[in-house]
């Protein structure tokens, strides 16, 4: 079993003893950084600092000196995301510094998805996202749109407040078998028990799991609606998503 | 002076009737002493709004096999008296989505379940107990139907018989057809039900190694 | 805690309001509602639904003041939405039907920079912020001094969200703290005129919303670029300012205790007694009964209980936690000042 001296980063290190409190996230972050090479901790470092510009730079040197794409996207940019998840969990940090590290991990992502579409992978599903009708926000959203892709997934965005039409549109067109909803306000959250009736009445209930999320629903709100599943932040959404979909992580 | 009333407890609540000008519809319910009443309200005065309001509870009354009153068309029960709390605002919720004057029809007791491709009928059995059939294979057949009844028990708050999975019973003991057969296409597709369904059809398996969770 | 209720004689609402925003004896714990009790029903009954609601004084003015002759309660807020001085200030909003509320469209900022702010000349003449003076003139003329008439005025944190974007200003606070405070100092001037101009109306306090919620930022980062603020707005709007922020508080309530504003409005994540004794008396409470699985989804004897909690722990005024939902059943709003009533009935 990997320790936490293999890992050479000083600072994921740190990061590691310091934040991150559950023994199985803990052995889990730890077996993933001893594995990675000191180049992609380095990127996972700057990643956690919220350093776009050094995440940039060392993504496009790493991919200029062969290190794959897959390697340079899970070994740096989502282990590095994923202490800044749990961080996030227990309010070590905010949303601030969280939209400054998913801005590193999109500097990063810039270099990397082209080579991943290029390369013809499959990926590990659809899946529809939006924040529902009536509601405009959407860091939350975005965060799991990120996430998901990074873990291989192909996610159609289809923005904020989006009627239940347009959820149906998108699941047709696209034959996606999984869609996300996010509402971030009290008095959208109805409008994800609205968007799921419509799917029964159109009868397309169950051509399709339905995940729900946003910072004030909760389990049993998720469960009245008659959604598939609720992921209470980013990295749950991905969880969720793959459970849903019964695949496996990559 | 205040102008809202105290109707009851409200049930079900339309926010805005696309066939009426927007108003709001409200389903409230009242105890009394032969039992459970129901009431149909809006708090608008526009025009139009009443007659929509009777519309409604008409519409109620066919869909749900509601009884009402001439002198009080708005105002309708169960024959049995009951509560029916879920079904009662489920009738409500699909009589708001018929325009006023629309051919008021029960619905069948017979559906077509898209997922497992089987046409599935329920049948009174009398006193309230229904029995669920379902044509094609027999493979898979057995899970179906439960899966419906136990959207049925939940949809309806309907009592699952100890003895047979396709039978559920009115705690009431008397038959709704009506009910029935509004709930059939909800059945097919309670979430929680189906959730329930495949945790414990997933207990006992032994997992191989890589097929369990990380 | 003991019920500051002993000995005093019968007050009117607007009374009732006004002594427990300064901690003085009340005869009865009063019913207030910082932010709105608007409801499809109570639209209807009306006939004032949105969006006009928000932009027609007359409807604006017949919708709130049924908070008080209908729900009993003993303040009256025409400012539904928080969507009135970003309107005036340029912002695209998505007004949305009678079932929604009005919303900013903040992916589509008006501003990015500090030389970007500009306070317009009709700021206080648009037609969204006149329906606010508007209204608050034809209620203080209808009901005279009879119940509190609560204006509100948007914090400079909940501008810069509006008009820089929600995104763009959190990275903003931690890129540059600098700009970040250049921005505020700017915005809080909407803050203060708006608020001038309701008070100039007949507002007898203001509910001064600003978003740094517990669920985005630290309570660090309010001490930080928050506090000062409102203490100066405080000094410079001379009516009872209520701060509102949704969400996880606790951890900021001892800084937001010290800006001398009269009182704080506060979440249901936020239990009754820790936060009266971090507050520890020098600012009001307001609150704090859950919308969304309480008012919206269950019954009265729910709300009863947090009432209850709420008088229980000395909490000055009760009321919901924040804008209801649209939906919320006329009963259980009712039961806030029935619950009230009876809490002091069973004390005495």
């Amino acid at each position: 079993m990997a320790a936490i001296s293999d890992i050479g980063n000083e600072f994921i290190r740190q990061e590691i003893e310091e934040y991150i409190e559950r023994p199985e996230e803990r052995a889990r972050t730890i077996a993933t950084f001893a594995k990675a090479r000191p180049e992609m901790q380095i990127i996972a470092a700057a990643l956690i600092d919220g350093d776009n510009e050094t995440v940039d730079r060392l993504t496009r040197e790493a991919l200029a000196a062969g290190i794959e794409a897959l390697e340079v996207m899970d070994y740096g940019l989502i282990a590095g995301m994923g202490i800044v998840g749990i961080k996030f969990r227990q309010n070590f940090i905010f949303v601030p510094e969280v939209l400054a590290c998913a801005r590193a991990m999109k500097a990063g992502m810039a270099h990397i998805e082209p080579i991943l579409s290029a390369s013809g992978i499959d990926p590990l599903g659809k899946v529809i996202m939006g924040t529902v009708k009536g509601d405009l926000h959407d860091i939350g959203k975005n965060l799991c749109i990120m996430m998901l892709r990074g873990a291989g997934f192909e996610v159609i965005d289809l923005g904020v407040d989006t009627a239940p039409d347009r959820f149906i549109e998108a699941v047709e067109e696209h034959r996606a078998p999984l869609m996300g909803m996010s509402a971030l306000l009290t008095t959208t959250m109805p409008n994800m028990g609205k968007t799921i009736e419509a799917f029964i009445d159109a009868d397309l209930r169950d051509e399709i799991k339905i995940m729900v999320g946003g910072a004030p629903v909760t389990q049993e709100f998720a469960d009245d609606m008659g959604a598939d599943g609720y992921g209470k932040d980013a990295l749950a959404c991905v969880e969720l998503a793959k459970s849903l979909l019964g695949v496996r992580a990559r | 002076m205040a102008r809202t009333v105290d109707i009851g407890e409200r049930l079900e609540l339309v926010p805005m009737d696309q066939h009426c000008r927007n108003i709001s519809l409200a389903l409230y319910r009242q105890q009394i002493d032969a039992g459970s009443q129901f009431v149909v309200h809006t708090y608008s005065g526009l025009e139009g709004a009443r007659q929509r309001v009777e519309f409604v509870a008409r519409a109620m009354g066919v869909l749900g096999g509601m009884d009402s009153s001439s002198r009080d068309p708005v105002r309708l029960w169960f024959p049995c008296h009951a509560q029916h709390k879920m079904a009662v605002r489920r009738i409500f919720l699909e009589a708001c989505k018929l325009p006023s004057g629309e051919t008021l029809m029960v619905r069948p007791l017979t559906i077509l379940d898209k997922k497992s491709n089987r046409t599935i009928t329920a049948a009174s059995l009398g006193n309230g107990i229904y029995g669920l059939e379902a044509d094609g294979d027999e493979e898979g057949k057995a899970g179906r139907i439960s899966a419906v009844a136990g959207g049925l028990v939940k949809l309806g708050e309907m009592i699952p018989s100890s003895e047979s999975a396709e039978r559920i019973a009115f705690s009431c003991g008397q038959p709704h057809d009506s009910i029935i057969g509004l709930l059939l296409i909800r059945a097919l597709n309670v979430r929680a039900v189906l959730r329930e369904q495949e945790i414990v059809a997933s207990r006992g398996i032994l997992s191989a190694p890589s097929a369990q969770k990380e | 805690m003991e019920s500051r209720v002993d000995r005093v004689p019968v007050m009117n609402s607007r009374r009732r309001v006004l002594a427990a925003l300064r901690r003085e004896p009340v005869d009865r714990t009063p019913v207030c509602n910082p932010t709105s009790v608007a409801t499809v029903e109570l639209m209807d009954l009306v006939d004032a639904p949105f969006p006009e609601a928000n932009r027609v004084p007359e409807l604006m003015a017949r919708l709130a003041a049924t908070g008080y002759t209908e729900l009993g309660f003993d303040s009256i807020m025409p400012v539904f939405t928080i969507i009135q001085e970003s309107s005036a200030l340029g912002c695209k909003i998505q007004w949305e039907q009678k079932d929604n509320w009005p919303t900013v469209k903040m992916r589509e900022p008006i501003w990015h920079n500090v030389e970007d702010i500009r306070i317009p000349s009709d700021l206080l003449t648009h037609q969204d912020t006149r329906c606010v003076t508007e209204a608050i003139r034809i209620l203080r003329q209808e009901f005279g001094d009879e119940v509190a008439i609560i204006g509100k005025t948007m914090g400079p944190w909940s501008l810069g969200y509006h008009c820089f974007g929600v995104e763009p200003f959190l990275l903003m606070s931690l890129d540059d703290p600098g700009k970040t405070k250049a921005c505020l100092d700017r915005m809080k001037e909407v803050t203060i005129q708006f608020g001038l101009a309701q008070i100039e109306a007949g507002a007898d306090a203001l509910t001064l919303p600003d978003h740094a919620t517990g669920d985005l930022v630290s309570g660090e980062y309010y001490a930080r670029y928050l506090r000062d603020l409102h203490i100066e707005f405080a000094e410079r709007l001379p009516v009872p300012l209520i701060l509102h922020i949704c969400g996880k508080t606790v951890d900021r309530m001892e800084y937001i205790a010290q800006t001398g504003m009269a009182a704080f409005h506060y979440d249901s994540k936020n239990d009754p007694t820790e936060s009266m004794r971090i507050v520890h008396n020098r600012i009001s409470l307001v609150g704090n009964i859950n919308n969304p699985e309480t008012l919206f989804s269950k019954g009265p004897e729910q709300v009863r209980r947090e009432v209850y909690k709420n008088l229980d722990a000395g909490v000055q005024l009760v009321g919901p936690e924040c804008a209801i939902p649209l939906q919320t059943t006329i009963e259980n709003l009712k039961e806030i000042p029935k619950a009230v009533r009876d809490w002091h009935r069973e004390k005495q």
